[in-house]
């Protein structure tokens, strides 16, 4: 038929069913799509779930895999159950654990009502100052924190000579972690605290104001309350990071022999002689148990998804309290922590970089000096560490938004039989703790590498890492894909393009700012990424972070110093970048 | 363009029952709407005909290409089937211009360009669009956005049209054009068309049948004439059009004639029953318009009530009298607000009894019409 009334043509329309070349095309595009999705799924899975396997396996084997024989044995459990360091560690853990979240919780609570909901002088430049350490890495910042305040530090020695104060604090002590933990964990809080605040209706609020309640009173009756459920999300997220942390312990921990869960684990990796490889593999089951367990707990306390989704829902402006003269003292509070926590570090970070020696002593400009910037660049294994980060950064990063966008599609978009499995294959790696990812991507290059040529290639490393970031880049990824309508897919299929052409022609095309703000994201979080290169690094395949932490542990501090201003500096020029561009698009 | 053909088609959303035995038949060529309130399966039912639902049971069959038979398990994908489908939402691509959303359908069976730039003109042309083919969607109105997506859909020349609710976005004034102008393009294309709309004047002036559903039933097919003058039940007659279903009770019926005492009257009211009557409570169904106010002199007619002029409403062309008789309360449609205050109200001569109140939807005892504005 043809459209036009005159002109009837009677001819089928190109690639009409009746042509058999044509039905066996279709037949073809149609198991390319089955294809496509199977591939995924099946993906996915092997490098998520899979890489568990051998370190289940290693921990129930006599023999580390790469030997040959052995048999089942549950000796490793025993032997870790029976070892006090290893409960010394766990207790260690737990208490810090604890003293981090209560912490973080309270400051962060603290924060997102003050920045958020009060009227209170310069809580602009606050609310983008409280951004920063969630964005950029947190171990330059670290190094900055010991400089300053550990029991040799700047502020410490300093405090200690002009003043009579007590020094209350030691960095180097179970609390004094936590202390560390506390200033690089709040502003996360605040941000999951803030977002659960956001999405709160503020008219109950003015209902309660309306009713005669002053706005702090209907603060606390109705708001507070109500953030009851975003504290305990926030809670089990603080709690699952504080129990996988590696870089203070390993820091702050070494010197006072003080183990943590981690340490205890990389300890009897690689200072033990022989190895005690399978009660490394037990300690890590048992830390990725109670690890999922945190996980499934706080799917119960907020739909990982459907936090996403709903917070796309029109804000409605809620008007900020009004507090009187206080809320210059409460300005001035809010300032303090930000000195105490960011500002200073990061002149403490600044200023072992700069010079030869950091000490209250000797004023800094007499020791001021660029040779840690010149050793960085001179000594090779600062340099092939940028090198390689950089190179996980950008091209793992690019790879991974790929593979986080193909998976969100068969995820969400496609009938494909297994696909709701998907979602949380992606998201589990969210539980799994870096080091554990680095012991799992061991054992299993062990296994099916046992040359080990991928294993100290870039790749190895880079995989774990990628693996490790799904579930970030998936978060940042999903909501711009639950925004786009259905519809938008079901007309091109009905036009005629089979699944996989209706996603790179339509869904990919209009996904492609998301996919971009999956890339930057990715590539900050690749960029500072180590916990997992703990068990894989050798020589050749160093990352910026491990090199930092190996190297400041052996006391250099001005090169690594240096090397954090660098990571630091890489990572703010990517992000202003970004912002720039992305700016400009979202302007017109 | 083809004839579609939906046998026994079911479908469930776990314990919703979406779609129960659903059978059409869309002759060739003809328009076909398919009717009825919100959540009884208008759109489960036309995506299971472009294949983007899955039903659980029946055939659904264009022309004599069977492209779903749960049975023989023949699935056809919904690229393959050659339905252009209008959306609720319009799905205009927003990445690409009005030319190359229209062209897509072209591009991905690899028409030549030359070819695909004539066929993307003449058919925007079709859609009074020609001027606009280098625009992007966020740059055009509704309307204009509703015949982009209409002109995509006949791009490739579908065997069938199907459209759900594509008018429901537009303002009335633009509603009623658009109706014409679809009407006017369906019939000067021929194409099979089935057309979704839970809007009744919509259904009525437009199709050549339209199909009634209720709960994901078919509950009448016939053309418009038909399901306005001879709803097949309650529910039809309810939903179509509005009317008064007077409850009462026939006491004698007598050939084709019975009496019928409506509730809270004494007396009886003759009236010719269309398809036979038996004794029994029912409910009399009547037209506000067929109703007519007569004088006093023809109080004592056949057919003819007496009741209380309660109050009365003006719809522009015409005022709605609510009158009470007995417990009912009746809606006459009268060309003046003024009325006698005892009217005597005159029914049709034919009248419909439907049982008494055996619909899915409980009704209020005293029913109130719906408005036709
Ligand atoms: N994906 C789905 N999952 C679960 N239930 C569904 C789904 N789609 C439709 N339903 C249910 O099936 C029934 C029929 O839905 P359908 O969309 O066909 O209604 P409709 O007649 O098009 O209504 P409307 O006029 O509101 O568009 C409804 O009860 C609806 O809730
Ligand atoms: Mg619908």
């Amino acid at each position: 038929m043809s459209l036009t009334v005159d002109a009837p043509t009677g001819r089928e329309p190109g690639g009409s069913v009746t042509d058999p070349p044509a039905r066996d095309r279709s037949r073809t595009r149609r198991e390319r799509s089955r294809l496509v999705q199977f591939a995924t799924w099946i993906v996915a899975t092997v490098l998520v779930v899979g890489p568990l396997v051998p370190v289940v396996w290693a921990s129930l084997w006599t023999v580390p895999l790469y030997d040959d024989g052995g048999a089942f044995t549950l000796d490793n459990y025993g032997d870790l159950l029976s070892d006090g360091a290893w409960w010394t560690a766990v207790g260690n853990t737990v208490v810090f654990a604890i003293l981090t979240t209560a912490g973080a919780l309270v400051l962060g609570a603290a924060l997102a009502v003050l920045l958020q909901r009060v009227d209170m002088p310069g809580s602009r430049i606050y609310r983008s100052l409280v951004l920063g350490p969630v964005v950029l890495p947190g171990l330059p910042l670290m190094l900055g924190w010991i400089a300053m305040y550990s029991p040799a530090g700047y502020v410490t020695s300093w405090i200690e000579r002009n003043t009579p104060l007590p020094i209350f604090w030691n960095l180097y002590s179970v609390p004094g972690m936590a202390l560390v933990a506390i200033g690089s964990l709040t502003p996360l809080m605040y941000m999951v605290i803030g977002s659960a605040m956001s999405t709160l209706d503020s008219t109950l609020e003015n209902a309660a104001r309306v009713n005669g309640a002053s706005p702090l009173r209907a603060l606390f009756s109705v708001t507070v309350p109500m953030l009851r459920p975003g504290m305990l999300n926030a809670g089990v997220i603080c709690m699952a990071l504080s129990l996988e942390v590696v870089g203070i312990p390993l820091l702050l921990g070494t010197s006072s022999n003080i183990d943590f869960i981690s340490t205890y684990l990389v300890d009897n990796w690689s200072n033990e002689f022989p190895p005690r490889q399978g009660l490394v593999s037990a300690g890590a089951v048992m830390l990725l148990g109670v690890m999922t367990l945190l996980l499934v707990l706080r799917n119960r306390f907020a739909g990982d998804l459907a936090r996403f989704t709903t917070t796309t829902g029109k804000p409605t402006a809620s008007l900020p309290i009004t507090v009187g003269r206080v809320r210059w003292l409460m300005s001035a509070f809010v300032g303090c922590y930000f000195a105490i926590t960011l500002i200073i570090p990061a002149i403490g970070l600044f200023l072992t970089a700069f010079t030869t020696v950091l000490t209250p002593y000797i004023d800094p400009w007499d020791v001021a000096t660029l040779d840690n910037f010149s050793t960085v660049l001179e000594n090779p294994v600062f340099r092939r560490s940028i090198v390689n980060s950089l190179l996980i950064a950008t091209i793992g990063g690019a790879l991974t938004t790929l593979a986080v966008t193909t998976i969100a599609l068969v995820a969400h978009r496609s009938s494909f039989r297994y696909r709701r499995s998907l979602q949380y294959v992606t998201l589990y790696p969210r539980a799994i703790p870096g080091i554990v990812t680095g012991m799992a991507f061991f054992w299993s290059f062990v296994v099916i590498d046992p040359n080990g040529i991928v294993r100290s290639s870039l790749w190895g490393i880079g995989l774990a890492f990628a693996v490790r970031s799904l579930a970030l880049g998936y978060s940042a990824f999903y909501p711009a894909l639950a925004a786009l309508g259905e519809d938008l897919e079901r007309a091109a299929r009905v036009s005629g393009a089979d699944w996989l052409t209706a996603m790179r022609t339509i869904l990919v095309r209009l996904l492609r700012p998301a996919m971009a703000v999956s890339y930057v994201l990715l590539f900050v979080a690749l960029f500072a990424d180590y916990d997992p290169a703990l068990f894989m690094v050798s020589p050749g395949n160093e990352v910026i972070g491990l090199t930092m932490l190996n190297l400041w542990i052996t006391g250099v501090a001005g090169p690594v110093a240096a090397l954090g201003i660098i990571q630091l500096v890489v990572t703010a020029v990517v992000l202003g970048t970004a912002r720039l561009v992305f700016g400009r698009i979202s302007n017109g | 363009m083809a004839e579609l053909s939906i046998t026994s088609l079911g479908k469930s959303f776990g314990d919703v029952r979406a779609l129960d035995s659903v059978t059409i038949v869309a002759e060739e060529g003809k328009l076909l709407t398919l009717l009825g309130p919100s959540g009884c399966g208008k759109s489960t039912t036309l995506w299971s005909v472009a294949g983007l639902h899955t039903p659980d049971t029946g055939t659904i069959s264009i022309g004599d290409r069977v492209v779903y038979d749960a049975e023989r398990r023949v699935e056809v994908p919904p690229e393959d089937r050659q339905c252009g489908v209008v959306f609720q939402s319009y799905a205009i691509w927003p990445h690409m211009s009005v030319a190359d959303n229209v062209g897509y359908p072209l591009k991905l069976r690899k028409v030549a360009k030359a070819e695909r730039r004539n066929r993307i003109e003449e058919v925007l042309a079709l859609v009074e669009l020609d001027h606009l083919g280098g625009r992007y969607p966020h740059e055009l109105s509704g309307g204009q956005q509703q015949r982009v997506a209409l002109a995509r859909s006949l791009a490739y020349q579908p065997r069938l049209l199907l459209l759900d609710e594509p008018f429901s976005n537009l303002d009335a004034k633009l509603r009623e054009r658009a109706r014409d102008w679809l009407r006017d393009l369906q019939q000067r294309v021929g194409i099979t068309t089935v057309f979704v709309t839970h809007d009744q004047d919509e259904a009525l002036s437009m199709s050549d049948r339209v199909v009634v559903m209720n709960a994901g039933r078919v509950a009448q097919i016939g053309t418009p004439e038909e399901v306005y003058g001879d709803p097949a039940d309650g529910f039809v007659a309810d939903f179509v059009g509005s009317i008064n279903l007077v409850p009462g009770e026939i006491v004698r019926v007598d050939g084709d004639d019975a009496d019928f005492v409506v509730e809270g009257t004494s007396d009886p009211v003759r009236v010719r029953v269309d398809g036979g009557a038996r004794v029994g409570p029912g409910r009399l169904g009547v037209r506000p318009e067929a109703i007519a106010i007569v004088g006093e002199g023809d109080a004592d007619r056949l057919g003819t009530v007496r009741g209380i002029a309660l109050e009365h409403r003006f719809l522009g062309d015409h005022y709605r009298q609510t009158i009470g008789v007995g417990n009912a309360r009746v809606s006459v449609q009268t060309p003046l607000a003024s009325i006698p205050e005892h009217p005597v109200l005159r029914f049709p001569d034919v009248c419909k009894v439907f049982p008494a109140s055996t619909d899915q939807q409980p009704r209020p005892s005293v029913p109130t019409p719906q408005e036709t504005p």
